[in-house]
């Protein structure tokens, strides 16, 4: 690109607007002995002339009573918000404090399953590790036993007795 | 809304920025004026960013209520137009972003395909001369090229179209200095020239007469 500070004023006249004839020849004039800039120049200018010509977007008749419409319609909605503490504090605190009763019922239910689990661990320990029982066809015959006749100490009595002296005897 | 206040301006302060301080003091036929004045040059950018007329219709209404709910932090240190283009290129950037988070919702916009015009046109063929035919066809070829661009290339070399903005103020309402802005410009016109090139040298932009 022809870095000369003449082509490069107007290269950016051509960048906001199609070159006049006269600007036109002037250039040409500049580039005559540099045919490849010649022919960036003629580029340029053809692009400009394109840009230049592109249509504008479509505009609605009412765009402008829109905005004012849009204005009108959130400087209402701003207003409400300011006239009703009330309302804004329903509107703000209400679902946070619905949020929070949810986690903390949620983290009582959980504890809670937690602590019944910890409980049946336990009691299932000390089933686990309670002596076993007596077989149950040995209670078979117990009320039979039990309505046998006692019997007399007096015997018991006599070999305790000796026992103790036995004992004596060895100390 | 406040009752508009009569000041005296200074006499090199911009137009419509004198509107624009009217406007910060409530007058609504101050904000109609401008209104009317930029909405074209609005709604094309918006246009040629988005590609849907009615999206676009949207977004530039959205610019415009910006600037009403803005009006109380405008200070008159540039033009208006610079600070307007600047909401309005803001608000394209977010619809762009919005569009590529939710890319199924644009499935329509085929923006790279010279198949697919970005925006309607009616289909005249047996009333319209050839030159008029073709014409519209290069047309939506330069839409198309134009869709293609990078966003800050499309940006900078559509508002080079507004006269009223100097490149020293294109250069402020893209966030950059001045020759990046050349640059980008320059860029943009090199690809457009290259994608262009059969149409370019056929001679059919000759000025219209």
């Amino acid at each position: 690109m022809n870095q000369d500070p003449a082509n490069q004023k107007f290269r950016e006249i051509s960048w906001r607007r199609p070159l006049t004839e006269a600007e036109q020849a002037e250039w040409r004039a500049q580039l005559e002995d540099d045919p490849s800039a010649l022919a960036d120049a003629e580029a340029e200018n053809a692009l400009s002339s394109a840009l230049a010509q592109l249509p504008d977007a479509p505009m609605p008749s009412n765009f402008t009573a829109r905005v004012l419409q849009q204005i009108e319609r959130e400087t209402i909605s701003e207003q409400r918000a300011a006239q009703s503490p009330l309302l804004r504090w329903w509107r703000v605190f209400i679902p946070r404090f619905a949020l929070t009763c949810l986690v903390v019922s949620s983290g009582f239910f959980l504890w809670q399953q937690h602590a019944t689990k910890k409980e049946l661990v336990s009691v299932a320990r000390e089933v686990a590790e309670s002596p076993l029982l007596a077989d149950p066809t040995m209670l078979s015959d117990f009320e039979i036993i039990a309505r046998l006749t006692p019997t007399e100490s007096v015997a018991d009595e006599g070999l305790l007795a000796l026992s103790e002296d036995l004992l004596a005897i060895g100390q | 809304m406040l009752p508009y206040v009569e000041t005296v301006m200074p006499a090199e302060l911009d137009p419509d920025a004198a509107l624009m301080l009217r406007v910060k003091q409530g007058d609504a036929t101050a904000f109609t004026t401008l209104v009317e004045k930029y909405k074209q040059p609005v709604l094309n950018l918006a246009w040629r960013t988005v590609g849907d007329p009615t999206e676009a219709e949207d977004l530039a209404q959205n610019v415009f209520v910006q600037a009403w709910k803005s009006a109380d932090r405008y200070q008159a240190t540039a033009k208006f137009s610079t600070w307007l283009f600047t909401i309005a290129r803001n608000l394209c950037l977010n619809e762009i972003r919005r569009r590529s988070r939710h890319p199924a919702e644009s499935l329509d916009q085929t923006r790279d395909d010279d198949d697919q015009p970005t925006h309607q046109i009616v289909d005249k063929r047996s009333s319209i001369a050839p030159d008029e035919l073709l014409r519209d066809e290069l047309e939506h070829k330069v839409d198309a090229a134009l869709a293609a661009l990078p966003e800050n290339q499309r940006t900078a070399l559509l508002l080079c179209r507004q006269e009223e903005l100097s490149y020293e103020e294109i250069a402020a309402v893209l966030g950059c200095s001045l020759s990046a802005t050349k640059s980008l410009i320059h860029r943009a016109r090199e690809t457009l020239k290259a994608r262009l090139k059969p149409y370019l040298h056929s001679g059919v932009w000759e000025e219209k007469k």
